[in-house]
């Protein structure tokens, strides 16, 4: 039993440093002078997970803890209220997250340089737009989803 | 060292009771990670097809500095499907921006395990604390590196096809060790709680339905009360796919969605995009007058003029031109056979063509052709596009268009073939 768990254990540890051996090789070939040479790389993938799990994570956390306290939902309700703002807000800022660089016009220069036109149309417009017609939809939803609440607590 | 850290955690985080979710658990995470895992065979794949296409182990195709080991992998990419490149990038950039939002329900998923205490067990927890490193930052990286470059925004200053590239060696490493590792994990939570089941379950909201406590970080120790279901956080992770895959997908696939995609770059209102303009790439009026010849550099060297090529045998083909920024644009394309120009030039069927442009400066301003790229009859130095001599933005006064080739290799206004061996 002790040797099946040796032999295990062996076996992780290998596939762990295999991995990592692939990562070397592949952050040497980056900063090899052959390439761009530059250790901005190895900052731009740990930056990213730290701004990930440090900043935007707790950050959309939090702003949803203060939703939550905001809208004080029954907590046995079936369909909590929260949840007609979470959804359109998660959706908007997703594609808020995405498409920053279109959205707040960056480098529009380069873009209409490279492109022969300007920017698409209006990003930020498009952008809101969108966000408003989402909101709407669940506002509808939410709605007509009390009407019939009410309807049925009458039929009772 | 480990002897400093001590054995209980300090306030926040790293206590258990300070994560409160109902929802998360090894079923939650397993979920998630297989339709991540579903998505990512499909984005790595595509990416490093889109490798293969540049055709790197000839000319001067390599954008990236090539490692000489890896040559036995490459294959010529085939002309017999026109539309390849096309699928194969228009499925790397869409299915990669509808990705994102499963991306951040996974890392959600798991971050208590992030603070979990002691943060250092040892060596080999070390190591599999780094490797979650390279998972986590490396996952990021390719998703952030490649959703700016598709709208043309470098923050950074490496090369980013060099960073993708090899930033994808680090993901999919770790990646392919991650799935490894917890593959006995994904077994028992379907196996104990079914594949589909906790979703059916959702709809009673029943306290019972929280997954089991294991001990570890992932299930709450005092969950509080449910405001949204697991389908709720499905539903919402799969809305928002939706939302990017509408206002991205429209311009790879063209037609009416092409007006829906109005947050791509490439979308909107324009049915026929430029890559590059001829003022951003240098090439003016004056370079392409009258004066211009092409010039064919072979056994038997000649130079054709505009007038010269016209009056050869013309053929037209509908062909695709298809970006790596993931957008693509079929249009009807009349021009001169290239096997028409390489017999011109004397070259034999088994000769690479080197293309160049006028275009003064960027690595891309020249290609090598493979002898089978040459030799598809739907090749073409194109000189009119859909009837009409081709805008100087379109590459004025000939370009290359060659079935299923990256656009950027569709050399614009060309101004020498040379014709040699591999």
């Amino acid at each position: 039993m002790s040797g099946r768990v040796t032999r295990s254990g062996a076996l992780h540890l290998a596939a762990h440093l295999a991995a990592i051996a692939i990562a070397a090789f592949a952050v040497s070939r980056v900063l090899s002078p052959a390439s761009t040479g530059d250790v901005n790389f190895l900052v731009w993938i740990v930056a990213g997970a730290l701004l990930h799990d440090l900043v935007l994570l707790p950050m959309y956390s939090l702003a949803d803890i203060v939703m939550r306290l905001t809208i004080a939902d029954h907590p046995m309700r079936r369909r909590p209220a929260v949840n007609y703002l979470r959804a359109p807000a998660l959706i908007s800022l997703v594609l808020m997250l995405v498409y920053a660089p279109t959205i707040f016009n960056r480098n529009p220069g380069n873009f209409e340089r490279v492109s022969g036109r300007p920017q698409p149309t209006h990003p930020l417009e498009a952008w809101l737009w969108i966000t408003v017609a989402l909101f709407a939809i669940a506002a509808l939803v939410a709605g007509v989803g009390a009407l019939r609440g009410r309807r049925r607590a009458v039929d009772r | 060292m480990l002897k400093l850290i001590p054995k209980d955690p300090p306030p926040g985080p790293s206590q258990r009771d300070f994560w409160y979710s109902p929802l998360r658990g090894p079923w939650l995470t397993s979920f998630l990670g297989s339709l991540l895992l579903v998505a990512l065979t499909i984005i790595a794949a595509t990416g490093f097809l889109s490798h293969l296409a540049y055709a790197p182990d000839i000319g001067q195709n390599a954008l990236i500095p090539r490692s000489g080991s890896f040559d036995w992998l490459f294959v010529d990419w085939p002309t017999g499907f026109p539309w390849l490149y096309a699928v194969t990038q228009g499925l790397h950039v869409t299915i990669g921006f509808a990705t994102v939002p499963l991306l951040l329900a996974k890392l959600w998923s798991v971050i208590p395990r992030l603070f979990e205490w002691p943060p250092v067990r040892g060596p080999v927890h070390a190591l599999e604390r780094l490797t979650l490193l390279m998972l986590v930052g490396g996952g990021i990286f390719q998703f952030a590196t490649g959703i700016a470059n598709v709208q043309l925004y470098y923050p950074f200053h490496f090369s980013f096809l060099v960073a993708h590239y090899y930033g994808a060696w680090i993901f999919l490493s770790a990646l392919v060790l991650h799935v490894g590792v917890k593959l006995p994990t994904i077994r028992r939570a379907y196996r104990e709680r079914g594949v589909l089941k906790p979703l059916i379950d959702d709809l009673t909201r029943d306290r019972d339905n929280m997954e089991p406590d294991a001990g570890n970080y992932l299930v709450a120790p005092v969950p509080e009360h449910t405001t949204i279901t697991r389908r709720g956080l499905l539903g919402v992770v799969g809305a928002s796919s939706a939302a990017l895959l509408v206002t991205t997908g429209g311009q790879s696939v063209g037609g009416p969605f092409r007006r829906l995609a109005v947050l791509a770059p490439r979308g909107g209102d324009i049915n026929f995009p430029v890559n590059k303009t001829a003022s951003a790439a240098g090439v003016t009026r004056k370079l392409v007058g009258s004066h211009w010849r092409l010039a064919l550099k072979g056994a038997k060297p000649v130079e054709l003029s505009r007038e010269q090529l016209l009056a050869m045998p013309q053929a037209t083909y509908a062909l695709p031109i298809a970006c790596v920024e993931g957008w693509s644009s079929t249009q009807r394309w009349t021009g001169v056979r290239l096997r028409d120009l390489a017999a011109a030039a004397g070259a034999d069927e088994d000769m690479i063509a080197q293309v160049g442009s006028l275009q003064p400066r960027g690595v891309l301003r020249r290609a090598t052709l493979t002898p089978g790229q040459v030799g598809d009859e739907r090749s073409l130095l194109a000189l009119k596009v859909n009837g009409r001599d081709l805008p100087l933005d379109h590459g004025y006064p000939a370009r290359i268009i060659v079935p299923g080739l990256p656009g950027v290799h569709n050399t614009k206004w060309v101004a020498a073939i040379t014709f040699q061996r591999a």
